[in-house]
């Protein structure tokens, strides 16, 4: 028990701050993503048994905060509305819009490494409203495995490609309106 | 009008933004790909659409996994640090 005990105080020293930032990139709140960190640790404690060393204690941490996470979209998001893409379409399924059309100018690699055009695609995810930008960055930490995404969220898969399309959707909107088609 | 047919009989354009992203995620069914195949061989809104999303799909992949540089005050994380300590001793 003194060992165990010894051990968290090692890995709280050196783990709480990668855990901080996955937490508060998950959640984008500072209050939450602290308790979820928190919360991460006591059920490491508790359940250390079951760490067999097998894989590095950090790579453990992170998959208890993924759950943790996934604990606390279920109990925020749970009866939230169906998604309605209403904005973005009419009665019949047709596009509201025709500006899609306009073609986005420059290439891809020259976007990455874009440090304007990256923060603002950051910007634009974060203005996603919870209940669905953390569905969608999970999705990109789990390298697109949607089945694992839905495991771990606890949504059918039907839902997880609704809010991706919705998501989409308005990201389209919003890297549009700054960045695309404020370029010459 | 044929088009217009086409679209509402085949697939609305509402769906076939869902699937455009099942797509991108290798989840679409051989019937679903000849669908969709088909819509966005008369819709020049779907076209374009996709080539946005594929691009946005690329961007995000380069860079979520990334996480951005947050810096943390020392302090804000020694106090995170000593709170963790204390609930695991209480436990």
């Amino acid at each position: 028990m003194v060992d165990h005990v010894h051990i968290f105080d090692q890995w709280v020293e050196e783990y709480s701050g990668a855990l901080l930032k996955r937490a508060l990139y998950l959640l984008s709140d500072r209050q939450d993503a602290e308790d979820l960190v928190q919360d991460v640790f006591i059920a490491a404690f508790a359940s250390y048994p079951n760490f067999k060393g097998n894989s590095a204690p950090l790579t453990w941490l992170m998959h208890i905060l993924k759950n943790k996470a996934a604990d606390f979209y279920r109990k925020k998001y749970r009866n939230s509305n169906p998604i309605s893409l209403d904005y973005f379409f009419d009665e019949t399924g047709s596009w509201r819009d025709t500006a899609m059309i306009r073609d986005w100018s420059s290439e891809d690699l020259n976007l990455m490494d874009d440090a304007e055009f990256m923060a603002i695609m950051e910007h634009c995810l974060e203005d996603l409203p919870p209940k669905w930008k953390i569905p969608v960055k999970l999705y990109y930490l789990e390298e697109k495995k949607a089945t694992v995404v839905c495991q771990e969220m606890g949504i059918s898969s039907t839902n997880l490609w609704k809010i991706l399309q919705r998501s989409r959707l308005q990201l389209r909107v919003c890297l549009e309106n700054n960045w695309f088609n404020t370029q010459n | 009008m044929l088009k217009r047919m086409i679209h509402f009989l085949l697939l609305p354009c509402s769906q076939t933004t869902l699937f455009i992203e099942m797509q991108q995620s290798g989840q679409l069914s051989s019937i679903q790909k000849l669908r969709l195949k088909l819509h966005l061989a008369i819709c020049k809104l779907c076209k374009a659409y996709q080539k946005k999303s594929i691009r946005m799909d690329k961007v995000l992949r380069h860079h979520v996994p990334q996480e951005h540089a947050i810096v943390f005050n020392p302090i804000d994380l020694e106090r995170l640090k000593n709170k963790i300590r204390e609930k695991i001793k209480n436990n």
